[in-house]
């Protein structure tokens, strides 16, 4: 018998339930109250949120000034004008003017990447990014800072509506909230463990 | 890992003697126990969240065959493997086959507790794999040669002056020739020596937090993002985790969460919580080609029977770490094997053998802090107290203690003996006291047979009369 075999009838043995049968699953999620003092407001919550995790976030009007918030950001933070971005349908279209961007995956030497989110969470300051070919997983790792566009139309109260959202199962769903950080000397927190120091998101108001 | 738990009173008793690590547990103890209380008192129904994550956990482990299989074929569907192993050093056996299938030379690893139970660091470093723990802590005791004293927070016994050392006797040779003291140039050379690994890495290994059965999905929780860059920058992904981490569905998760963080570190979300399902996809510009999960049993499916089943809902947040006031004061170490301090002294009897640990259940003052905070509501006391009687009916507790009790117990069962004896010992005692000289009154500092008590702290003299005596009268 091999090991595969051998634990799962060890498990069948003592739980006496066993059995390919689908068993009931009627345990309901309670819904997550947080009393009056939290802001009713997605927007509002998920900003205050973004702040509690020492992430920074703006207002964009549109997709056309995307850029320019971009740009404000990079020479306000005093960083070069150059971003790795993901090759999304949103971004390739645009004019970058001064900001040289390629569209591609990350490589360790890269300073900035600028992401486009699925979703937003407001209940815990969450950014949702979904791997494809046009959202590459190391863009949100690699880059000392990670600017993420997000549509506020996409921003959701809890992680439980994105569930719903049909979709087929992407190789990685990655739920980012606020910048990389390790309390692992003397329990401080120090920011820029192995990810971006810095999380940027950028609200788009009318996406 | 070798279990050291037989040498537990030794150990801890260096461990009380030792003021690096005296510093340390001092400097943790407070902010983990604020911080969790801070996030707590936020969710107003995190009692809520509790309940159902106990449910949820109890009902996966009665169709564990179920799920488990679910998930296998979920994880398949998505061109992943599922390897099973009923111990240790057959995981370590499939992680190096994979290993060897793949040509990998360097290896990048998140943290795992069950490659801790596996020694699989050793075990691929003897294969002549280089290993390299990627997690801030778990690099800072590998270079220390060490093992976690803490499951979340494994380096949390270093000093930053420890680590500043450590480095620059590691680091020295790759170009950082200055010392670094200051916290955030310590975080960025690990930073900055890590990186090359991570990118140049044939293998990420990484633990799971939870298998979402519903979805195959391996979620992955961490903070630093280490756990990522181990699974998506080398061509192969291998996740270690035993069968108990699997839940029914992304619904179930979504509860986790709310426990976990809160318990853990205070958080109201962890900053990193990815799912994985298999490898690269046609078109991707990143990550791995091949992906593999090892479903580790090592004993789990025989807890499943009997009296500490309860502790396979066990979420490893450590919050009954930083709670007991005897881990807080020993650290991990003293635990001898993986798992320290409340889960660990259920754990550890179990997994190594309860003959081999059988002082950790009795390192618990049974105040119950433990089970107050745990997110899954596991009643460690109940099962620490089941390895003592268990203990106690294989004999292999402590003679002497043994000898003491069952003296008291046939005293206690007679109870006109008992209130007998009480009021001659209460007055023997009282009679001693008032015969020594006035300042040295009220208590003892010394007294026959009580000396494991004396030795720490005065035995408080006894009044003339018993509590039975005093009740009667009023």
């Amino acid at each position: 018998m091999n090991a595969r075999e051998t634990i799962l009838k060890n498990i069948r043995r003592h739980t006496q339930k066993g059995g390919s049968r689908k068993p009931d699953f009627q345990v309901p999620l309670p819904a997550p109250d947080f009393g009056p003092d939290q802001p009713g407001d997605l927007v509002d919550l998920f900003i205050s949120r973004l702040s509690q995790v020492h992430a920074t976030c703006d207002t964009v009007g549109g997709w056309n000034r995307l850029p320019d918030a971009v740009s404000r950001y990079l020479t306000d933070t005093r960083q070069p004008g150059k971003v790795v971005a993901s090759p999304d349908h949103h971004f390739t279209p645009l004019d970058w003017g001064v900001i040289a961007v390629e569209y591609r995956a990350a490589v360790a030497s890269d300073q900035v990447s600028v992401t486009h989110a699925c979703a937003g969470i407001a209940e815990t300051g969450t950014i949702v990014m979904v791997s494809s070919p046009a959202s590459p997983s190391t863009l949100n790792f690699l880059p000392e800072t990670n600017i993420v566009v997000l549509e506020q139309s996409r921003l959701l109260p809890s992680m439980e509506q994105f569930w719903l959202i049909p979709k087929s199962q992407p190789r990685a769903i990655n739920f980012i909230t606020g910048p990389s950080k390790t309390a692992d000397i003397e329990q401080t927190i120090v920011y820029g463990a192995h990810g971006p120091r810095r999380f940027h998101v950028l609200l788009i108001q009318n996406g | 890992m070798e279990a050291l738990s037989h040498n537990f009173k030794k150990a801890s008793r260096a461990a009380l003697l030792d003021p690096v690590l005296q510093a340390a547990l001092v400097r943790s103890e407070g902010g983990f126990v604020d911080t969790r209380q801070a996030a707590v008192d936020e969710l107003k129904n995190f009692e809520a969240f509790r309940e159902y994550g106990e449910k949820v956990k109890n009902h996966t482990l009665d169709h564990l065959d179920y799920y488990l299989e679910l998930f296998e074929q979920n994880v398949e569907k998505a061109g992943g493997q599922v390897h099973w192993a009923q111990n240790g050093e057959q995981a370590n056996q499939i992680i190096i086959d994979i290993c060897e299938q793949a040509n990998a030379r360097k290896i990048t690893k998140g943290k795992s507790m069950v490659s801790e139970e596996a020694a699989t660091n050793e075990a691929l470093e003897r294969c002549g794999y280089e290993v390299l723990e990627t997690d801030l802590g778990e690099y800072i005791i590998q270079l220390a040669r060490e093992t976690p004293s803490h499951i979340i927070a494994p380096a949390v016994h270093k000093s930053k002056n420890q680590v500043t050392e450590l480095f620059h006797q590691h680091h020295a040779g790759l170009g950082f020739d200055d010392r670094v003291t200051v916290r955030e140039d310590i975080v960025d050379q690990a930073r900055q020596v890590l990186r090359g690994h991570f990118c140049n890495a044939d293998v990420g290994i990484t633990g799971a937090n939870f298998l979402v059965a519903d979805t195959g999905s391996v979620a992955i929780v961490t903070n630093e993002g280490n756990g990522d860059l181990t699974a998506n920058l080398p061509g192969v992904h291998i996740v270690t985790a035993s069968i108990e981490k699997v839940i029914p569905d992304l619904t179930a998760l979504g509860g986790f969460l709310r426990l976990l963080g809160r318990s853990a570190t205070g958080q109201i979300m962890s900053v990193y919580t990815t799912l994985f399902n298999g490898p690269r996809r046609q078109g991707d510009l990143d990550g791995p080609d091949e992906f593999h999960v090892v479903l580790l049993d090592n004993g789990r499916s025989e807890i499943l029977n009997g009296s500490f089943r309860d502790m396979l809902r066990c979420i490893r947040c450590g919050a009954c770490l930083n709670h007991c006031p005897v881990y807080t004061r020993i650290g991990g170490h003293a635990y001898g094997w993986v798992y320290p301090g409340p889960m660990g002294s259920v754990l550890t009897p179990i997994m190594v053998g309860q003959k081999n640990a059988r002082d950790l259940p009795h390192a618990c003052t049974m105040n119950g802090r433990c089970q107050t905070v745990c997110p899954v509501k596991i009643p460690l006391p109940d099962l620490i107290r089941t390895h003592r009687v268990q203990l106690n009916r294989m004999k292999a507790d402590s003679a002497i203690g043994r000898a003491g009790f069952s003296l008291w117990y046939r005293l206690a069962r007679i109870p006109k003996l008992y209130v007998v004896f009480t009021r001659i010992a209460a007055l023997v005692l009282n009679t001693m006291d008032r015969i020594k000289p006035g300042k040295n009154r009220g208590r003892f500092r010394w007294l026959p047979l009580a000396r494991p008590w004396t030795m720490s702290r005065d035995f408080p003299a006894p009044g003339k009369s018993t509590f039975q005596q005093m009740w009667k009268k009023h």
